[in-house]
């Protein structure tokens, strides 16, 4: 299954009908998005999750007014980075003023082009896996969880011979490369390098 | 921008560990979201914009020492408009113009407080321990429901 505008467009109004299953998949798609910019502010967690009931209660608010697929990253970026912000003025208000979180909250804004272009990406390597069968995304699952498991336990955990996980990780990476996905967004990137352009993860911000 | 290195696979493998294993913060930001939906817009229901908030004021904020300073927010739908301030003592807000209708306090867990509004518009609450608010205001006329908006007043301790 391949994620595009049109699906997105189905997953917002989904969500505006009221389907629950539209609105945690919209909800999966961006939580790394607003994590990403959450994460570049010293917030705590019980903050953390105030601010993220803002901003979901925010895109709730803005599904009907969704004219262009292609912003809502962007405009989830500037919302979330807004809440920050609004909370970091808050909580400075009950302590003395440091030039020094001024600073940190330009520095803030300046990556926020960082924060889409991983948020893009992000979403290649999630389509990109979907294109998967279950019992691969089940093996490279295991593969990267944290702590690590060995082979040997993979092996016990999946019943497949222990040798041949590393040949079929080998394998499956490269399927992952050769999907429709991971080459669109290789041959989208190499493009724009090659044009001095690279801007198109902004489309749409303003 | 080039893209990332995906020809080497330990890049892939790292790139596919992030997509495959959401940080701790990425799972809090998501459960958040949990039950939120439920707080759509309805048909019959008109939502006023926050138009000031003075938690987004520079020229306040750079006051020194406003420790649990009163915060003023001013929502506004057509000519209605309603005024609130949100302070360590609760919320007191008013309708402008004023006219008569009742007027709900929400948190995401549901309506907290009801009261009715005056007869020069004004109307208060106590204030909810913490947590994205909203007020909802229905008249004769149709209910109007306030951006959700999340309260600064000093909570420590």
């Amino acid at each position: 299954m391949e994620i595009d505008d049109g699906n997105l467009v189905s997953l917002v109004n989904g969500s505006i009908a009221g389907d629950e299953e539209c609105w945690n998949q919209l909800v999966r798609r961006y939580a790394g998005l607003v994590a990403g910019v959450i994460r570049r502010y010293r917030i705590t967690d019980a903050d953390i999750q105030d601010i993220s009931q803002l901003v979901w209660l925010r895109l709730i608010e803005h599904l009907r007014h969704i004219r262009e697929p292609d912003a809502l990253p962007g405009w989830m970026v500037t919302t979330t980075g807004r809440e920050c912000q609004r909370w970091l003025r808050a909580s400075r208000r009950s302590l003395p003023v440091d030039p020094e979180t001024m600073n940190r909250l330009e520095a803030g804004d300046e990556r926020i082009g960082d924060s889409l272009l991983h948020a893009e990406r992000h979403q290649v390597l999630l389509d990109a896996l979907n294109e998967l069968e279950a019992q691969q995304r089940e093996l490279f699952a295991l593969l990267v969880a944290d702590p690590p498991h060995s082979y040997a336990e993979i092996s016990r955990m999946l019943r497949i011979p222990i040798g041949s996980i590393g040949p079929t990780r080998s394998r499956i990476l490269d399927k992952l490369r050769a999907t429709a996905a991971v080459q669109k967004y290789l041959l989208a990137n190499d493009e724009a390098a090659q044009t001095g352009g690279g801007q198109h993860a902004f489309a749409g911000l303003e | 921008m080039r893209s990332r290195d995906w020809s080497n696979d330990d890049v892939l493998m790292h790139d596919l560990g992030e997509v495959l294993r959401p940080g701790p913060t990425e799972q809090r930001v998501a459960e958040a979201a949990t039950g939120l939906l439920a707080w759509r817009l309805r048909a019959e229901q008109e939502m006023a914009a926050l138009l000031y908030d003075s938690g987004l004021d520079a020229s306040i904020t750079v006051r020194a020492g406003g420790h649990g300073e009163p915060q003023t927010l001013v929502f506004g739908h057509g000519p209605v408009q309603i005024e609130v301030e949100v302070s360590d003592d609760g919320i007191e807000g008013q309708f402008i113009p004023p006219r008569p209708g009742v007027i709900r306090l929400c948190t995401v867990a549901g309506t907290q407080a009801e009261t009715i509004v005056d007869e020069v518009g004004c109307f208060s609450f106590p204030l909810p321990a913490r947590g994205p608010i909203r007020l909802e205001c229905a008249t004769a006329e149709n209910t109007l429901l306030t951006e959700w908006i999340s309260v600064h007043a000093n909570r420590e301790g």
